[in-house]
């Protein structure tokens, strides 16, 4: 995707921050962070940018994060700590998947 | 984790059930509230989960919201643990003092290490940093490490150089020490080589000057045996130092007394005694005081180490070895092997002082006189028997 094709989508921060990033030579990322994922193999996993928690089992952990859901599968799955924006999830993860 | 540990007991902690209702909405309104949640896990419709104790007091309405049933599992941490122990004071003031006296003691050295001496005995270094002040038991705050490491450097010639570093109740001591020159050739002024004592030389070796007698001739004390005022080939003279090893043969008398009857003090039993250093001040456990009757005390202290540190605490343990006067008589004989005894001690002192030297011969008589036998040994012996004199002009006996 083009930052033509960005211009004028929804929210007028994806202009500002894709003319901010193309005068400054930053990436857009450093005005409006995304979200973050963190793995260690496939025992853990830190999101930052959560907005809520759409599912939660001891097999599956859905996430609203950014613009998208996050989903992972496993077993034995817990939240480990949890806060405003950031979830820790601690288990077996089988498979993390993304829907737009 | 061990600070996030530390940091949740000393908040408390509750651990709770949540059940029936909308789990999922339930959690994200905790975190909206900003309640922190921590430790969740979920089996089948019930989630567990840990938070503080103000959060769970606040957690009621999100659980309300959701239509969720809460439940307390575990309280634990220290708010909890006041209440418990709310009426025992005195573990508060236990625990208070045991800081306060922690904190008092820290102030004080305990241990004296010194690394890097091999040629200089510790219990050297140790004196002198006694004297300094730099002893168990001494203030902190009251040492000056820069001015104890220069004092110390002026007090013993033997270190190059020295550190003193006082690190909480240990006063870490690093020496190095010197390396001594080898001993300097006089070149002081003229002078000649005479002889120590009698005796008939049997070998020179002249370094410097000119030798006035021969191998074989007898000496007599201070008479010169090698000269410092040469004579030129071109018949002018020369002042010089002179330097020689006169080796010649004389004679050593060695002289032993021992008494046929003495006086002795005997060993009368063994009494044991307990004391403790605190403070580098000790105090007598037991014996209550030391006892009256004549002793011998060998004494042995052990530091206390509490988890590889050095405690301020010495247990001391005494033997006092009580002595009783008794007479010790010997016969002819046994006073005759005790003197040979210790003659051969004597001897061997002889020798050592002999250096290149050598023992030709020996005598030996005994007798007794005054209740003692005495044993006298004549050597005859070959030693150095150079010593260097001072020749003094016409203007140096004027000034003196």
């Amino acid at each position: 995707m083009t930052d033509r094709d960005d211009r004028g989508s929804r929210g007028d921060h994806r202009g500002i921050s894709a003319g901010l990033s193309r005068m400054l030579g930053e990436p857009r990322q450093a005005f409006f962070p995304a979200a973050r994922l963190e793995f260690s193999a496939n025992r853990e996993a830190v999101i930052e940018g959560c907005k809520g928690i759409l599912e939660y089992s001891d097999t599956v952990v859905r996430l609203s994060v950014d613009r998208m859901v996050v989903r992972l599968r496993g077993r034995d799955l817990e939240l480990k700590s949890m806060s405003s924006s950031t979830v820790a999830v601690r288990g077996i993860i089988a498979s993390v998947d993304f829907t737009l | 984790m061990l600070i996030v540990k530390g940091l949740r007991f000393a908040r408390g902690r509750v651990r709770f059930q949540a059940e029936k209702g909308f789990l999922e909405r339930f959690i994200n309104l905790c975190t909206a509230e900003g309640l922190p949640l921590w430790d969740g896990r979920r089996r089948g419709g019930v989630y567990t989960a840990c938070t503080t104790p103000a959060a769970y007091r606040r957690m009621h309405r999100c659980a309300r919201k959701a239509r969720v049933r809460l439940r307390i599992v575990e309280k634990s941490g220290l708010p909890f643990w006041r209440v418990r122990y709310r009426g025992r004071v005195g573990l508060a003031v236990g625990a208070a003092g045991f800081l306060v006296v922690v904190m008092i003691l820290n102030q004080f050295i305990w241990e004296i290490r010194i690394s890097g001496a091999d040629q200089v005995p510790e219990a050297r270094i140790l004196q002198e940093l006694e004297a300094l002040g730099v002893r168990e038991g001494a203030r902190r705050g009251s040492l000056d490490a820069e001015k104890i490491q220069e004092q110390m450097l002026l007090r013993m010639e033997e270190l190059s150089w020295i550190g003193v570093n006082l690190r909480g109740s240990t006063a870490q001591v690093v020496v190095g020490e010197r390396v001594m020159p080898p001993e300097a050739i006089d070149l002081g002024g003229p002078a000649n080589v005479v002889a120590d004592r009698a005796g008939q030389i049997r070998r020179m070796v002249v370094y410097d000057g000119q030798r006035v007698v021969q191998d074989g001739e007898t000496v007599l004390p201070g008479q010169v045996v090698v000269s410092g005022l040469m004579e030129m080939t071109s018949g002018g003279t020369l002042l010089t130092r002179a330097r020689a090893e006169v080796y010649a043969s004389c004679q050593e008398t060695l002289e032993v007394r021992v008494p046929l009857r003495e006086k002795t003090l005997e060993a009368a039993g063994v009494q044991r005694g307990w004391s403790i250093g605190v403070l580098g001040k000790e105090i007598h456990l037991w014996p209550p005081s030391p006892p009256q009757q004549p002793y011998k005390l060998e004494k042995a202290g052990r530091r206390v180490n509490l988890l590889g540190f050095a405690a301020p605490l010495t247990i001391y343990r005494s033997n006092y070895i009580l002595q009783q006067e008794g007479v010790l008589e010997r016969t002819m004989e046994e006073a005759m092997a005790q003197a040979q005894q210790d003659l051969e001690i004597l001897e061997e002192q002889l020798v050592s002082q002999l250096g290149k030297g050598e023992i030709l011969s020996r005598q030996l008589e005994g007798r007794e006189e005054e209740g003692e036998y005495v044993l006298t040994a004549t050597y005859l012996v070959v030693r150095d028997i150079a010593r260097q004199e001072p020749i003094y002009t016409e203007e140096e006996e004027k000034k003196t």
